[in-house]
């Protein structure tokens, strides 16, 4: 009779188990396909953004050579990386229309970035990396990210 | 047995939990959105970390009793079942992203390829752990996690706004613009809290007690190593969040990697600094990858009563020696399919908060009880913290997940 009982319970408690995780799954797929609004825009560009600056900073102190050309090469390489994960998020998203414009404005932005990047993980004192100033790319980003954050 | 050596536990211990990669973008992110704000929750989440070990600790060295084998005793099997998968769950998550952090400073270091590297980390992982008795782990990871200790030399010399950080370390209303700011102060505080009180911690260091031999006699040493090891781990806390709000913020980097910790190294002390800062990285990582591979062993031997401990050879904790090496080779296997694992442990972090109450109230009620404990049994002081800090992590586990589908997995 216990035993009986003990099962019983353990089905209820693993049907309920089962049930939560199935609610907690549809609700994560039904968010996942909700189209992308501002705030979902804005974490991407705000990303992009760091990841420019931080670039620009790579580049100050790879001029002072506090840091050597190795760890200049391999540390783009990571940020690489990260840049393409942002780019790839950003052409994923399912986007509100009205925010397509400024999807438009940020895709050239970003594209310049993973040159940057790419051509300092080849060669750390790359000028065909500089030739856009990551420092002028996040400033841009910038004023993209607020002008959602005012959205 | 060298007293002074058992410091080190302390050390491993509040490196792996403080230090590892997860914490440190949590740290240094904190910085830069909210400057000193949320100094104070590093406080508060250091002397709960402290109590919770030292009740911990003091039942290892009293009873021989490791946190799992309490838990499953009070919880129940079920309960203590579920807690179990959790708290594994996150130690396999943490151990994953401790591994690609490693594998992203040997790539920094040597040039090599990521995935290479992957397969090296894991090799050196299981060498290193099969080959090292525990009290040499200790020391070779805690002393070399001290290399760490640069990065609050260069909090030092960039001369951090101090009467900033004092107001920095008292509870206060965040001062934020928007709600969508408030939201993630309020996410910060929750993960930031989380991350230093991070359930393996208080398993590895009883564990670790365990392996040490700890006995009555013991009860000061532990209280000595709890708050040197922990103090240490909070002073680094602290100067990494300087480092967030002096450094990187007025700079606009959010840093995601761990070649961009050690940047704010070399910018003061060049490459002399960027080296002790990748190596302080390294072991600081290494540590917490064999903090949570060890500790997910522990717990599942500990759980189902199989013979454990490192002490032992291989062939007589047989379940134990092979439940270690698995953690390890799924953990390279998590970070192999590509995930990030800056991400994988943030969301293992935020998790983790919903263990934490169902492990440390077995912990306090066994650490209170005078039938168990004799006169070695809580304080009222023990017991007001303890119980004051169940209920925060209540709160806080109640409120981590909620949080972190708002702020988009704490991105804004």
């Amino acid at each position: 009779m216990t035993t009986l009982t003990r099962r019983r319970r353990a089905a209820h408690q693993a049907l309920a188990l089962a049930v939560c995780a199935a609610v907690g799954i549809a609700a994560g797929v039904w968010v996942a396909h909700l189209p992308a609004g501002p705030d979902e825009l804005r974490i991407t560009v705000a990303a992009l953004r760091s990841q420019a600056a931080e670039l620009h900073e790579l580049f100050a102190q790879a001029d002072e050579e506090d840091v050597n050309p190795r760890f200049v090469r391999m540390h783009a390489q990571q940020l690489a990386k990260a840049v393409e994960r942002e780019r790839d998020a950003l052409e994923q998203m399912t986007l509100d229309p009205t925010l397509e414009p400024t999807r438009s404005e940020v895709r050239p932005i970003a594209a310049q970035l993973a040159t940057a990047v790419q051509l300092t993980s080849r060669w750390s004192r790359s000028i065909e990396a500089r030739r856009e100033p990551p420092h002028r790319m996040a400033r841009q980003l910038q004023v993209i990210e607020d002008s959602l954050q005012d959205n | 047995m060298n007293k002074a050596a058992e410091l080190f536990l302390g050390i491993l211990t509040a490196m792996g939990g403080f230090v590892e990669i997860g914490e440190l973008t949590f740290t240094l992110g904190s910085g830069v959105h909210f400057g000193y704000q949320l100094l104070w929750v590093t406080v508060l989440g250091t002397v709960g970390i402290m109590a919770y070990c030292e009740m911990a600790g003091r039942i290892a060295a009293v009873k021989r009793r490791p946190v799992f084998s309490l838990i499953r005793e009070r919880n129940g099997f079920g309960a203590a079942l579920l807690t179990l998968v959790a708290a594994n769950a996150v130690n396999l998550l943490t151990c994953a992203a401790e591994v690609g952090g490693v594998a992203l400073l040997w790539q920094l270091m040597t040039g090599w390829p990521y995935r290479a590297l992957l397969f090296a980390a894991l090799a050196f992982f299981i060498v290193v752990v099969w080959l090292l008795p525990f009290q040499w782990i200790e020391r070779v990871f805690g002393l070399g996690g001290l290399l760490m200790v640069v990065f609050i030399v260069v909090l030092w010399t960039m001369q951090p706004q101090w009467s900033e950080m004092a107001a920095g370390l008292l509870p206060s209303m965040p001062r934020v613009e928007s709600s969508r700011e408030l939201l993630l102060w309020a996410y910060m505080g929750v993960a930031l809290l989380s991350s230093i009180m991070l359930p393996y911690e208080t398993y590895f260091y009883a564990s670790g007690g365990i392996e040490d031999a700890w006995t009555p006699s013991d009860i000061v040493t532990n209280r000595v190593v709890v708050l040197v090891g922990f103090a240490l781990g909070a002073l680094l806390s602290v100067a990494l969040t300087g480092l967030g709000a002096q450094y990187f913020g007025p700079r606009g980097i959010e840093p995601q990697l761990p070649g961009t910790a050690a940047l704010a190294a070399s910018v003061v002390f060049a490459k002399i600094g960027l080296g002790v800062a990748a190596l302080g990285l390294f072991f600081a990582f290494a540590g917490a990858a064999i903090e949570t591979a060890l500790s997910a062993a522990y717990n599942l031997a500990q759980f189902a009563g199989w013979p454990w401990g490192k002490s032992k050879r291989p062939r007589e904790a047989a379940r134990f020696s092979l439940a270690w090496v698995v953690v390890f080779v799924a953990a390279t296997a998590v970070v192999m399919s590509g995930v990030d694992p800056v991400q994988v442990v943030e969301v293992s972090i935020v998790f983790s908060v919903v263990v934490l109450p169902f492990t440390y109230l077995p912990v306090l009620l066994v650490a209170r009880d005078k039938k168990a404990m004799g006169e070695h049994a809580n304080g009222w002081f023990a017991n007001v913290l303890g119980w004051f800090y169940l209920v925060t992590l209540t709160i806080a586990a109640l409120a981590a997940i909620p949080l972190f589908l708002l702020t988009h997995g704490g991105r804004g």
